[in-house]
């Protein structure tokens, strides 16, 4: 899949994309289908998202970007807020010429994906949340461990949590490359994301989306809970809460079929969609 | 029934053997350490070469070495990605004052790298680590 | 010398970049150049003489950047000595225009080292395939390893410390904080160097340069010619170059390259140590900075521990050192002694803003190249705004 870069701010914003490539100075065609901007988690890039934008391609016109500091992106820091971040996007996809389009975002970049849907609905069509929450679990512990690591107290940690068992016992090569997407980052900017991210409740303010949402969820996800997205499910009017078996916070990578049948379904079926 | 041992590829770093270098690498093998001697100003020197470096005269002597020295100076290295080492961490990197008054770089062995100390007396030890190469380290003197 | 006061560094630029994958090396170096010379008002059509090196660069290099650059100069020179390469080679250039070689020369380096994910300090280390690397290699030295040999030992001769080590590195931190460019600017303590990893004992990960991305470039002329520019010419009073290495198996490894290049550029300038006002020293690691003090001649050999405590390189202190921040704190793409020069520079220009060092006339440059442990490169350099 290409990939370029967009000067959003002043920042270097890496994206990857589908089609045919152009000039610099020349926004790629997004002509097909819908326009899909995909949001990542904390420490992550748009590269994690592959198997989706290589999947709804064809059909549509997916957008995956590194937010700064991230992956391919320029910079040695990420943002400080879910709002910074939900505002570069804005700015990411004013660069692009881009509109509204459909926000898809994955733990905390669904957390920006949905501060986007309520401080700029007019550049939502229709919002997709995967192992997501209006507020997350992060451990202080955690949080201080990250901050170690850029301290030089420990080398990086990863691990199983964020896989189902049967990821675990089935699909070592998908966690394998998770840590391949992890060290793509600086921990600098992952820890700035926990960071972020201890700081977000959105629980009074999503009952206000008034967009059309699905909110996908790993059945076995313990970092953000299946019942998390329930509650996400009960605020905002009309979604579709789908729960994937088999599959944990790492969804996407995990069990992408179905992931990706979840959102053309959901794609289809939306008001405007070719029949 | 005795297992076979299948010798694992080495991957560190090994030197590139030359004419000029021969005598000493040959040497190793034999498990001998030589240094040399220029036979015209009798300065001594470490790593071999075919002039002296203080007269630049060509008239080498190969001296023995005794094997035996102390550590000069030395590091305890944590983190090293290189193939090979890696596999070896943490392992111990020293510069060794032979008896000689020469100092080679090296590694200390058969130590436990917290008990490694400046000055602590060492004596060679001939590592085969190929077929072709033998290196020269040093552990704690017995 | 001879050449004191007749050349002058007339345009610095500093890359702002600390990590920049959507640039090339020589992009980052091609802006560089053009940065300097809008800093000094020149086109690349005045440039008639060109100095480069750079890790990963082949021998060519220079004239692979050349091409880039459709440049074709009266002067080409592409030392490579190691991180000290560009403080030599404002020696050169010096050298060059006061022999009428030519009349512009600029000195250039970038560097993709973070975005390339090149570990600088603990891949094999090494410089390749010299003679001396066959007996070196095979036992692993790392470039922290080499360094720390040398902590080690003035550890065990003269009592040094890792907090007085580590002191040197809360302050790079404190400068860095001051430099809106520099990549890591929230405080550090002692504590928590101490705390960071050992990368090679007794080295911390804290003792560490940092990897970044980066880049500068410099623009020197004749003194005559640096008076009709826009900015406060920095006159070269003295330089000095050298190397050291294993002596052939007998070096007392306490002494390094700053101490022969110190005294070559102290003489040639004709100032004393007092007369410095600030001083950037190449700063690899905690250690390159003590040693490079002690043979430089500002405290005694085995003096360096109580020296660099107690506030004395602050930018408020007694010997300011490294008011960027350092490649401890701020920039380090691999070779620093670009950014040694440039922030020497602009301290003789007054343009050093909450870091400006008070009454700034002389200052000196010191770069090391390659590593203390086994063999590297020395360049002093000594520049006055009068």
């Amino acid at each position: 899949m290409p990939t370029k870069y967009a000067d959003v701010a002043g920042c270097a914003t890496n994206y990857y994309y589908v089609g045919k490539t152009t000039l610099p100075d020349v926004v790629p065609d997004f002509s097909r289908g819908r326009k899909l901007i995909f949001i990542h988690a904390a420490g992550s890039n748009g590269h994690a998202w592959h198997r989706q934008y290589d999947a709804l391609g064809a059909a549509h016109s997916p957008i995956a970007l590194d937010l700064p500091g991230h992956g391919r992106s320029a910079g040695v820091e990420g943002l400080h807020s879910v709002e910074a971040y939900a505002d570069f996007v804005v700015a990411f996809a004013d660069a692009l010429k881009i509109g509204a389009a459909v926000i898809v975002g994955s733990s905390l970049g669904g957390a920006i994906a949905m501060d986007l849907a309520l401080r700029h609905p007019g550049r939502v069509q229709a919002l997709v949340l995967m192992a997501t929450a209006p507020k997350f679990n992060i451990p202080a512990e955690g949080i201080e461990l990250w901050r170690g690591v850029t301290m030089g107290r420990a080398g990086q940690p990863f691990n199983n949590d964020g896989y189902s068992p049967k990821t675990i016992a089935e699909k070592r090569e998908v966690i394998q490359e998770g840590w391949g997407e992890q060290i793509r980052t600086d921990p600098r900017v992952r820890w700035g994301d926990y960071v972020v991210g201890s700081k977000v409740d959105l629980r009074e303010r999503i009952g206000e989306i008034a967009t059309p949402t699905l909110i996908l969820a790993g059945a076995d996800d313990q970092i953000t809970l299946p019942a998390d997205a329930e509650f996400i499910h009960g605020r905002v009017k009309g979604s579709r809460l789908e729960v994937i078996a088999d599959a944990a916070h790492h969804l996407t990578t995990e069990r992408p079929d179905e992931v990706n049948a979840a959102v053309a379904g959901f794609l289809a079926g939306l008001p405007g969609s070719a029949a | 029934m005795p297992q076979e041992k299948t010798p694992k590829a080495y991957r560190k770093p090994l030197p590139h053997i030359d004419e000029e270098s021969r005598p000493f690498w040959e040497a190793l093998q034999r498990h001998e350490l030589y240094v040399q001697k220029c036979r015209d100003c009798g300065d001594l020197r470490y790593h071999p070469r075919a002039l002296c470096t203080s007269c630049m005269s060509s008239r080498t002597e190969w001296v023995r070495a005794k094997g035996t020295g102390k550590i000069y100076t030395f590091t305890v290295t944590m983190q090293n990605q290189a193939a090979g080492f890696r596999e070896t961490l943490p392992y111990v990197m020293a510069w060794v004052e032979i008896d000689e008054g020469l100092k080679l770089l090296t590694n200390i062995v058969d130590c436990p790298p917290e008990q490694v100390k400046i000055g602590m007396p060492v004596e060679a030890v001939f590592d085969d680590v190929t077929p072709e190469v033998t290196l020269v380290k040093f552990r704690p003197a017995r | 010398m001879s050449l004191s006061r007749k050349v002058a560094v007339t345009g610095v630029y500093e890359h702002p970049t600390r990590f920049a994958p959507d640039k090339t090396m020589f992009q980052i170096m091609a802006e560089s150049v053009r940065g300097a010379l809008d800093d000094c008002g020149l086109t690349i059509k005045d440039v008639d003489g060109l100095l480069t090196a750079g890790m990963g660069m082949g021998a060519m290099a220079i004239v692979g950047f050349c091409d880039y650059l459709n440049l074709t100069p009266n002067f080409v020179d592409s030392t490579n000595i190691g991180g000290s390469s560009f403080v030599a080679h404002v020696a050169h250039a010096a050298a060059a225009i006061n022999a009428g070689l030519c009349e512009v020369a600029v000195i250039v380096y970038g560097s993709t080292a973070a975005s390339s994910r090149f570990a600088i300090g603990t891949g094999g280390g090494g410089h390749g395939g010299d003679p001396c690397d066959q007996y070196e290699s095979p036992f692993g030295p790392t470039t922290v390893g080499a360094y720390a040999m040398i902590a080690q030992r003035h550890m065990h001769d003269y009592g040094t410390t890792s907090e007085q080590l580590a002191e040197i590195a809360v302050t790079m931190r404190l400068h860095a904080s001051m430099n809106p460019v520099a990549k890591y600017r929230d405080p550090i303590t002692v504590d928590d160097v101490l705390a960071s990893r050992v990368i090679s004992s007794p080295l911390h990960l804290l003792d560490c340069c940092i990897i970044s991305d980066g880049g500068g470039a410099l623009v020197v002329t004749s003194a005559a010619r640096a008076r009709d520019l826009k900015k406060k010419p920095a006159y070269i009073l003295g330089v000095g170059e050298t190397v050291r290495h294993a002596a052939r198996g007998q070096r007392d490894f306490l002494e390094i390259a700053a101490a022969q290049s110190g005294r070559l550029a102290f003489e040639r300038a004709g100032v004393a140590h007092k007369d410095i006002d600030m001083a950037m020293i190449y700063d690899s690691f905690t250690i390159t900075v003590l040693a490079t003090l002690e043979n430089l001649g500002f405290c005694k050999r085995g003096e360096g521990g109580p020296f660099v405590t107690g506030g004395r390189l602050r930018f408020d202190g007694a010997l300011p050192i490294n008011t960027d921040g350092g490649g401890l704190s701020s920039n380090h793409p691999g070779m620093r002694g670009m950014f040694l020069v440039i922030e020497a520079v602009k301290q003789l220009r007054g343009e050093c803003g909450p870091r400006q060092v008070k009454d700034c006339k002389i200052a000196l440059a010191h770069g090391t190249g390659g590593a203390l442990g086994t063999r590297h490169s020395g360049a002093t350099l000594i520049m006055t705004n009068q």
